[in-house]
C-alpha cells in the first residue's frame, strides 16, 4: 500500500545465507555453486560497500509499478491492479525463451507496461549472454519454469 | 544487471585506495548559451573538450540534436552529456511518432529531468534545451540533479559567469535574428578568453519559428593555430644509408604450366 515515488532506501540489518543465489538442492543452506560456476559467495561483498544509487536503480521500476497499482486501486477499485498483475503473469506463464538464447521476446511485456514508445538503458545494455554476464544455464531455466 | 551496472564499483573502490587513481573523465569545461530573440531561439557552444588540465578535444560539437526543430548543448562530462541527450532523443523521436505531433520542448526537457532525477546527479549533464514547437520558441535549461529553469537567456558550464556578463550586458526584448547571434557568439567568446575550460570556436544554432533549425558549425575560429615560421622537412638524402640488408620471409619458386595444348582439352559433351 505504498505511494513512493524513490525506492526506499533500506539497508537491511540481517541478511540469509541463501538471498544472493538460488540455494542447492544438496547443500540447502549455500548457493550451487555448480550450477552457477561462480564459486562461493562473498555476502559481505554483496551488502556492504556498493554503490550508493545502486540499490536506487535497481528498485526504481519495481516502485514506480507499484505506486501506478496503488493509484488505480484508489481510483477504480481493488479489481484492476489485480486484473493488471494477472495479464503480467498470464504472459510470464507463456512465454519462454532460454537467457543463453536471448530471453523471451519483450514485446508483450512493453505493451503491458506503456514502455513500447520508449528506450531505457535496459534495452542497450541487457546484461545478457552475449555483454558476458554469468546467465543460468537452460537446463536451471527450464526446471524452474516446468517446476520440476 | 542490465542497464547502466554499478559492478565495477567495488573494485574501483580498493584500486583508489592502493593508489591507482581512476582516469579522469572527459569533461566539457565549457561556456554554453541560450538567448531568445523575436519568434526564435538561438543556442550557441565553445568547442574545448578537456580532460583534467589537458585538452582532450580542440574541436568537439557540444550542440546536440533532440529532434529536427529542438537543440541542446550540453556541458559537464562529455559522455553522459552525449548519451543521455541520444537516449533522449529516441525517445522524443518514439513520443513523437506515437503521438503522430511535432515534438515539443517542455517534452523533451520533462524527459531529461525524469531520467537524471533518477541518477541522483551522478550523471554529470547540464544542458541548455531550446527549440521551437507549435507552441512557440522555449529557452530551458536542467542541471543535473534535475531541476530546471526557464529564461530569455541563460548560461552554464565553467565559463557561465564570463558569458553572463556579456549577456547581462547587452540583451534587451525582441531582438532581431542577427543581433541575437551576435550576442550569443559575443558571450561565448568572452568564456573562451576568459575562461580556462572553455577555449577554440564558436559553435551556433538558430531555431527560428515556421523555418528550419539552422546549425552553424565553427561559426567563429578565434583560435586558428598560426602558420609555422619556416618548413620542417628534411631533403631527400640528408642520411646517409650506412648498410643495407635483404631477408626473404619467403622462398617463392616459378614453374610454368602450359594450358594451350589441344590433348588437355576439356571434355564439354561426354
Amino acid at each position: 500500500m505504498s505511494l513512493r515515488l524513490i525506492p526506499d532506501n533500506k539497508q537491511s540489518s540481517q541478511v540469509s545465507s541463501t538471498a544472493f543465489g538460488t540455494p542447492a538442492e544438496h547443500a540447502p543452506g549455500l548457493q550451487d555453486i555448480l550450477k552457477t560456476q561462480e564459486g562461493p559467495l562473498n555476502i559481505a561483498s554483496k551488502v556492504n560497500n556498493r554503490h550508493p544509487l545502486e540499490s536506487r536503480i535497481t528498485n526504481w521500476e519495481q516502485t514506480q509499478y507499484e505506486t501506478r497499482l496503488e493509484t488505480y486501486r484508489r481510483v477504480f477499485g481493488a479489481g484492476e491492479p489485480i486484473r493488471r498483475t494477472m495479464e503480467l503473469q498470464l504472459i510470464e506463464a507463456t512465454d519462454f525463451k532460454p537467457s543463453v538464447l536471448g530471453g523471451s521476446d519483450t514485446m508483450h511485456k512493453d505493451i503491458l507496461l506503456n514502455k513500447d514508445t520508449s528506450v531505457n538503458w535496459e534495452d542497450i545494455y541487457k546484461g545478457e549472454f552475449e555483454s558476458g554476464n554469468n546467465v543460468k544455464d537452460f537446463h536451471t531455466e527450464l526446471e524452474n519454469k516446468v517446476g520440476i | 544487471m542490465p542497464g547502466l551496472g554499478f559492478d565495477n564499483y567495488q573494485r574501483n573502490q580498493f584500486l583508489s585506495a592502493k593508489g591507482f587513481g581512476q582516469p579522469m573523465a572527459t569533461s566539457t569545461g565549457t561556456t554554453i548559451v541560450g538567448c531568445k530573440f523575436k519568434d526564435g531561439v538561438v543556442i550557441a557552444a565553445d568547442t574545448r573538450a578537456t580532460a583534467g588540465s589537458i585538452v582532450a578535444d580542440k574541436n568537439c560539437e557540444k550542440l546536440h540534436q533532440l529532434a529536427p526543430k529542438i537543440w541542446c548543448a550540453g556541458a559537464g562530462t562529455a559522455a553522459d552529456t552525449e548519451m543521455v541527450t541520444q537516449l533522449i532523443a529516441s525517445n522524443l523521436e518514439l513520443h513523437a511518432l506515437a503521438q503522430n505531433r511535432q515534438p515539443r520542448v517542455i517534452t523533451a526537457l520533462t524527459m531529461l529531468k525524469q531520467h537524471l532525477f533518477q541518477y541522483q546527479g551522478h550523471l554529470g549533464a547540464y544542458l541548455i534545451v531550446a527549440g521551437v514547437d507549435p507552441t512557440g520558441a522555449h529557452l530551458l535549461s536542467v542541471q543535473a540533479h534535475g531541476s530546471t529553469d526557464i529564461g530569455k537567456y541563460q548560461s552554464l558550464g565553467s565559463g557561465s559567469l564570463a558569458a553572463m556578463a556579456v549577456l547581462e550586458t547587452n540583451f534587451k526584448e525582441d531582438m532581431t535574428k542577427e543581433e541575437a547571434m551576435k550576442l550569443c557568439a559575443n558571450a561565448i567568446e568572452s568564456g573562451i578568453w576568459n575562461d580556462l575550460g572553455s577555449g577554440s570556436n564558436v559553435d551556433l544554432c538558430v531555431m527560428e519559428v515556421g523555418k528550419d533549425a539552422e546549425l552553424y558549425r565553427n561559426y567563429l575560429t578565434p583560435n586558428v593555430r598560426a602558420e609555422k615560421a619556416r618548413s620542417y622537412k628534411f631533403a631527400r638524402g640528408t642520411t646517409a644509408v650506412l648498410r643495407e640488408s635483404v631477408k626473404n620471409i619467403l622462398d617463392i619458386e616459378e614453374t610454368v604450366i602450359n594450358f594451350t595444348s589441344t590433348a588437355d582439352a576439356m571434355e564439354v559433351d561426354a
